[in-house]
């Protein structure tokens, strides 16, 4: 066994990392310290530059100054040289932290090479010990000795056939040796056949039918064939490839897991089948599940203790994982680290996965970023007791400035770290603090959320070197955003513990064909890995291409329903007629019918289990079979495609014809914008030449004044008359916008309606009547297709255009709207600036009336009239500022004002679109969009206005200032001028002096201006952001809408399944439609099969009458002695015997059809009855009649007694028993006379006596009851006879006489000779 | 004020401004001041003193340069100064402290000038007459 993983192992890492981190922030204090002699060496480098050496104490200053710059020096180079010492050290602990991380690899490696070593070299003595086992038990087990000499038979018997056979090659046929051979031959098969016989009743009794199946390939090749006869193609190669490369893959990451963690027994059990079952829904599958467990173990080996803790952290990492699209093991890694950083039990690993989706969710690091990040100050939050929740929010508040990941931990770390242990800070900042009034006890008072603990250094914002002082200057930007950010810190806390996000998440990211199709792989993969962990991967496998074989006809009637979808498909895509194909629903149909298909296999597949033996095999026969799911998938994906391209050409229209709408209205707008500027261009024209008039005529200041107010007052009245004239135009556009609304609603419904449905409605009065309301309003009457835009292709098209028509036209309204808006806005802004001229203009008349008042009573000084003019600036501007800010109240309550109504009908819309949702399933949510959407815009406004106020009024401020100091200046030179007695060159001095600070007053006013600016641009940043985040909330609040009324929807859809019963009749009536296509489908596959087969089973049938009719002349051949006749019928009979088995055999096959079809006929029978699961219920018949089936006995094996225990179902002892083509069935007397001899033995009499082996009739009786000797002798005396009487001739050549030859013939005929002569001349 | 204690105060020990037994501790750096400002104001520093505390200025100035910049040159441009000073401070230079140049001056004078004895006045205007006549040499 490997060695386990110790505690010590994993926590190596964390030695150097707290050396690491000592390290590094002694670095950041030596920076910290670098930076304050940095200060001071340039406070004193001023210092030294200016020492003139003009006095001793200069001198001593400057002796004391350089010996304070050597101190700075020397300290320098110190800190440089411990800087230095620390950089070494990091990067040795680096090197050492890399080494120990490679020693780790490294025996990592080799412990797992040990392990697998081990258990191969296990493995090895497994298999000899069990083979020993086995040989032994074979020696002692008596059936498999029986096994043994059967095969040992067996083979004795072939091998004895092929010497007979080439003896009788030689032809040394019927010689001793042969007949020896032959009589050993006949012996051996014998008893082979013998014990093949008995071995076939042992098995058959315990129900084990091995003998009669073949290896998978045997399977396969069954199944391929199969499916090649109906033109299906089957990768069967390719499946047992992949599957065994699955199989292998998970074997070694199991041993992996077994060698690092050490998890064995009952433990490895349970994690393969978590793996297995977990695998299904993750990418990577059964591999990459085992492979979390094992970095999840190792990064927290307490878990080893507990395989179910085990298990619930990496199924929260697959959910991570899931949730955040991060491969496992990354997820793994990274949850378990958080985990660990803040020393968190394995319990908390959901709460964990919450937190980090909810930080993804509501803020702006994603969750590869918080963990980023909490890697760096985990730890720390852990010590400082902030929770998990607080540290994502920091984080995510950090990220909402744009400091992410690592770096935003680094920072939070530092920051957390001073604030633990102020009293650690150097005297400086703790000097800063206590000047700031900011408590240590607060800061350190871990009881408090870290956020208020950070809104007590709040009073830093002000003052940035003590920021700095207490921060440092690396942690000080980091440092001003979250102390900025204290609040929504806050509010992010309270965010981060909504449960399920992690879950939600997950959902939304796999609800993907992408991840449907992983998940299709993954079932077969943990389909293939149960399989194998069950009973040995090629045990399985032969199994599995077995049960496919023997339940192809079930799985067939999902295929065909699949298939015929898909033709159709193919069909209507291809035809001429694709479009109101698909526009009429054909598509959706077929693909509804598809999804069924797929989710009635697993139904199946799951009610089957629960199921005997024969379901429980078809079920999962079927589940094996992925590319039937894979083609619903595909479909869904063209569908997908059909659904984007044909709204994206909608998208396309409609965006075209908005533009058109758009830009006509925006050219209307403009005309009359124009043209009413133009009018008030002329009129204000007007006005002032009769002003100018006048003035050229009147001397009198005050007189000119009130020309000058009267001017004023008249183009105050042409303003507020053009406004009067903008109103009223928004109020015509308003008008016709509300004229289109409630069509637009209505038509919007209708589409959700045909969209709902699936294909075009029949028209309604109520929809005639709303076509022809909509059709005058718009003035659509001539358009020719209007008139029944309901009914077809074409009309469609035409109402899609209806609704992008009143599409645009509000679009058009909205465009003027804005630009009206805008004219008045600016007109609204000229009035105000005109009343403000009014005012002042009164004023200066008031005053000017003061100071003629004044002259003429020369009593007044002229610091009074200064004073007054002063006063009178102010009064003016606090007038103007009031005003300012009563128009902005006004402003503000109006847009609450506005905001609360919105709201309200906001609520209102809503209500009613989740309604609607919830009663007609219409999702219907166009007005309360809308109204979010103006909401939104009021909002938007408001900002901008304030923004408007803030800066005017800022622009005042600093206009009043130096209006008051030019003010001031000018009494200043009055009062220096009024003086008596003043000489020239001193009145010249004193103009000479005023024109100096005029100068320097100017430049002032320059760079206050310039300042001001620059406050301008923080404050429209600052809207900006408001501005962001009002468009936030209504982005949250156009969610919550689509998520309340889809769910109203989901409700809706709910009931509908269940209540209405006018769709149930339709999908019935559909179903019965369907099931007789099938009907004629199945019919015809049915009808093929069975004439091919019949037309073998008549090949079969002639072979055998052409055989019988060759073998009866045969007969005839050998009964008059012919040898060859004899052998030639021997192999005649044998041929009629293959054929006969073929024969059989094509029955059978024609059986196995029509059984098919019969099963197909009650699947569809279920179907027309709407049963619930029309598959399970036929499987479950199936099964009953398959299970009754093998109740009744047999004979198809043959049997020599069907015994004594009837049940007299005839009254003579009968029973149900099952009889095949052409067996015989003998009386209980006849069988009683074949008497003990075995089935096998009477046929092979019958053979041998059928081919002249045995005498037959005509030859003899003498198989009866007893010898006939009488005719035998009779025989013999008859053959003695004929011996007798048979003639013998004898020829001799005698010698040659005279030339002549002699020839002598000698015959004998029994008891007489007779010798006869001849002479032969040469 | 006698030379020696010129010179002792010169070397920081400030309490040989005092006369007599007065124990006046606190003041001693101040008179020492006062004192030193009027010679400076009667005779000026001098050049060799002037070009000390200007080598001084600066190696300081480059001291705090490095303190602010962190450039290591720095560190030979101070070590350049170092070695100015050293040679200034040292005899082989144009400095000599005021006990070698009793020495000459009493050899020019004739007789032993006692530092316990001669006033700071009377040694600075003895030591101008004697550089006037060794330029006039």
């Amino acid at each position: 066994m490997a060695k386990k993983i110790s505690r010590s192992d994993i926590s190596e890492s964390d030695i150097f990392g707290g050396v690491k981190a000592s390290a590094e922030g002694a670095i950041t204090v030596i920076d910290e310290l670098n930076d304050a002699l940095k200060k001071s060496a340039e406070t004193l480098s001023k210092d030294i530059k200016g020492v003139k050496f003009g006095s001793a104490k200069e001198i001593k200053e400057f002796t004391k100054a350089i010996k304070e710059a050597n101190k700075l020096k020397e300290d320098t180079v110190k800190l440089d040289k411990e800087r230095a010492k620390f950089i070494q050290e990091i990067e040795k602990i680096e090197q050492q932290e890399e080494k120990t991380k490679q020693q780790k690899i490294k025996t990592q490696q080799q412990e797992l090479r040990l392990a697998r070593q081990l258990k191969q070299e296990k493995e090895k003595e497994n298999k000899t010990r069990q083979r020993a086992i086995k040989l032994e038990n074979d020696e002692n087990n008596a059936y498999k000795k029986l096994v043994k000499s059967t095969r040992d038979q067996k083979n004795e018997s072939k091998r004895l056939a092929v010497e007979l056979i080439n003896l009788e090659r030689a032809g040394k046929k019927n010689s001793k040796e042969w007949r020896k051979l032959n009589t050993e031959y006949k012996k051996v098969t014998k008893s082979a056949q013998q014990g093949d016989k008995a071995l076939k009743k042992i098995d058959g009794t315990v129900g084990d039918n091995f003998r009669n199946v073949g290896n998978y390939r045997q399977a396969l090749g069954k199944l391929t064939s199969v499916l090649g006869g109906l033109g299906l193609a089957f990768g069967g190669i390719q499946l047992l490839r992949s599957a065994g490369k699955t199989v292998a893959d998970f074997g070694q990451s199991v041993a992996d897991l077994t060698a690092i963690t050490g998890a064995s027994g009952k433990d490895l059990e349970f994690f393969k089948k978590q793996a297995i079952e977990l695998g299904k829904d993750v990418e990577g599958g059964a591999t990459a599940v085992v492979e979390a467990y094992k970095l999840i173990a190792s990064a927290k080996p307490e878990l080893l203790e507990n395989a179910e803790a085990l298990d619930a952290v990496t199924q929260s990492a697959i959910t991570l994982s899931q949730a955040s699209g991060l491969d496992l093991p990354d997820a793994s890694i990274r949850l378990t680290d958080a985990l660990n950083q803040f020393g968190a039990p394995a319990e908390q690993a959901g709460k964990f996965i919450d937190i980090l989706a909810n930080g993804a969710k509501f803020g702006s690091a994603e969750i590869p970023q918080i963990t980023d990040a909490l890697l760096k100050f985990g730890s720390v939050s852990k010590t400082t007791n902030v929770s998990i929740a607080e540290s994502t929010a920091l984080i995510e508040a950090l990220a909402e400035k744009g400091l992410k990941g690592a770096e935003a931990g680094t920072a939070l770390r530092n920051i957390m770290i001073k604030l633990s242990a102020p009293d650690a800070l150097p005297k400086k900042a703790q000097d800063a603090l206590n000047k700031l009034g900011i408590s240590f006890e607060d800061l350190t008072d871990e009881s408090k959320p870290f956020s208020e603990r950070l809104k007590a250094l709040k009073p830093l914002l002000d003052d940035n070197g003590a920021l700095m002082d207490v921060f440092g200057l690396q942690n000080e930007v980091a440092a001003i955003n979250l102390l900025e950010s204290t609040d929504r810190v806050a509010e992010l806390t309270e965010m981060m513990d909504k449960n399920g996000t992690a879950t939600e998440q997950a959902e939304e990211r796999t609800g993907t064909l992408a991840f449907a199709l992983i998940q299709v792989k993954n079932a077969w993969d943990s389909w293939i890995l149960s399989m194998s962990e069950g009973t040995g991967a090629s045990e399985g496998f032969t199994w599995v291409l077995q049960k496919l074989a023997e339940n192809f006809t079930t799985i067939m009637k999902v295929i065909i329903r699949i298939g015929f979808a898909w033709v159709t498909y193919k069909t209507a895509i291809l035809g001429a007629k694709a479009v109101t194909f698909l526009f009429g629903g054909g598509l959706q149909d077929m693909y509804k019918q598809m999804v069924k298909s797929v989710r009635g296999f697993k139904l199946m597949g799951r009610g089957a289990k629960k199921m005997g033996r024969d379901v429980k095999s078809a079920g999962k026969a079927m589940y094996a079979v992925p590319w039937i799911a894979i083609i619903a998938l595909v479909t869904e994906l063209a569908i997908a495609l059909y659904n984007a391209s044909s709204a994206s050409a909608e998208l396309r229209r409609q965006q075209m014809l908005t533009d058109a709408y758009t830009q006509t209205s925006n050219e209307q707008a403009q005309k009359r914008i124009t043209e009413r500027t133009d009018t008030n261009a002329k009129e204000v024209a007007e006005l002032e030449r009769k002003r100018d008039v006048e003035l050229a005529s009147v001397k009198d200041t005050k007189k000119r004044m009130e020309i000058e107010a009267k001017f004023l007052k008249q183009k105050e009245k042409i303003i507020s008359s053009t406004k009067k004239v903008i109103k009223a135009d928004i109020t015509l556009v308003n008008n016709q916008k509300a004229r289109f609304k409630p069509f637009k609603e209505e038509l919007d419904l209708i589409n959700k309606k045909i969209k709902a449905e699936g294909k075009a409605h029949t028209q309604t009065e109520a929809m005639i009547d709303l076509q022809k309301r909509v059709a005058k309003e718009l003035k659509l009457e001539g358009d020719a297709s209007w008139v029944s835009w309901f009914t077809g292709e074409k009309d469609l098209v035409t109402f899609k255009k209806v609704q992008r028509t009143i599409n645009a036209k509000i679009a058009g309204a909205n465009e003027k709207l804005k630009l009206y808006h805008g004219e008045l806005d600016n007109i609204s802004e000229s009035q105000k600036d005109i009343n403000t001229e009014i005012t002042v203009q009164n004023i200066k008349i008031t005053d000017n009336t003061d100071k003629v008042k004044g002259l003429t009573g020369a009593t007044k000084k002229l610091n009074a009239e200064f004073s007054d003019q002063i006063k009178f600036m102010k009064e003016l501007n606090d007038l103007k500022e009031d005003s300012l800010a009563l128009d902005k109240d006004i402003a503000e309550l109006e847009t609450e004002k506005k905001v609360e109504e919105k709201e309200e009908k906001i609520e209102d819309a809503v209500k009613k679109a989740v309604n609607l949702a919830r009663t007609k399933g219409v999702a219907e949510i166009g007005v309360a969009m809308d109204l979010i959407g103006e909401k939104e815009e009021m909002l938007i406004k408001g900002a901008e206005r304030e923004l408007d106020f803030s800066i005017k009024q800022a622009q005042k401020e600093h206009d009043l200032k130096f209006q008051l100091l030019q003010a001031n200046l000018d009494k200043e030179l009055k009062e220096k001028l009024t003086q008596k007695g003043l000489t020239p060159e001193q009145i010249q001095s004193i103009k000479d002096g005023y024109k100096r600070e005029q100068n320097e007053l100017d430049f002032l006013k320059i760079e206050a201006q310039k300042t001001l600016n620059k406050e301008i641009t923080v404050l429209t940043k600052e809207t900006e952001a408001d501005i962001r985040g009002i468009k936030k909330e209504t982005a949250d609040e156009e969610i919550q809408l689509l998520t309340d009324v889809n769910e109203a929807q989901e409700e809706f859809e709910e009931k509908q399944r269940g209540a209405d019963t006018k769709t149930n009749d339709k999908r019935l009536a559909d179903l019965r439609e369907w099931a007789d296509k099938s009907r004629a489908i199945i019919k015809a596959v049915s009808d093929f099969w069975i004439k091919k087969s019949n037309e073998k089973i008549a090949g079969y049938d002639k072979e055998i009458s052409k055989a019988e009719e060759q073998s009866k002349i045969l007969q005839k051949l050998a009964e008059n002695g012919n040898i060859n006749a004899q052998q030639s019928l021997a192999e005649q009979n044998r041929l009629i015997a293959e054929a006969n088995k073929k024969k059989l055999a094509e029955e059978r096959k024609q059986q196995a059809v029509k059984q098919a079809s019969v099963i197909l006929e009650t699947y569809l029978s279920k179907v027309e009855a709407d049963e619930k699961n029309p598959l399970l219920a036929t499987i479950q018949d199936i099964a009953l009649l398959n299970a009754f089936i093998a109740t009744i006995p047999s004979a198809l094996e043959g049997t020599e007694d069907t015994g004594a225990n009837g049940v007299g179902i005839d009254g003579k002892g009968g029973f149900h028993a099952i009889l095949h083509p052409n067996e015989r069935v003998l009386t209980k007397e006849q069988n009683r006379k074949v008497g003990n001899l075995s089935n096998e033995e009477l046929a092979s009499f019958a053979n041998e006596y059928n081919t002249g082996q045995l005498i037959n009739k005509s030859g003899a009786y003498q198989i009866g009851n007893g010898w006939n000797t009488g005719a035998i002798v009779e025989r013999l005396e008859s053959l003695e006879n004929t011996i007798k009487n048979k003639p013998e001739t004898n020829v001799q050549i005698e010698d040659i006489v005279q030339g002549a030859m002699t020839i002598t013939r000698e015959t004998r005929k029994g008891n007489s000779k007779v010798y006869n002569r001849y002479k032969i001349k040469g | 004020m006698p030379l020696h204690n010129w010179i002792q105060c010169n070397e920081g020990n400030t309490e040989y401004v005092r006369k007599g037994n007065t124990k006046d501790e606190g003041k001693d750096d101040i008179k020492w001041i006062e004192i030193y400002d009027q010679y400076v104001q009667k005779y000026g520093l001098s050049d060799v003193y002037k070009r000390l505390l200007e080598v001084m200025k600066k190696k300081a100035l480059y001291e705090l340069e490095y303190v602010i910049t962190k450039e290591k040159f720095k560190i030979t441009e101070i070590e350049l100064q170092e070695a100015k000073l050293k040679t200034m401070l040292s005899n082989n230079g144009k400095g000599i402290t005021i006990e070698q140049s009793l020495i000459h001056l009493s050899k020019w004078l004739g007789y032993r000038l006692n530092p316990m004895k001669i006033t700071v006045v009377e040694y600075f205007n003895t030591l101008k007459e004697y550089g006037k006549e060794n330029k006039q040499k």
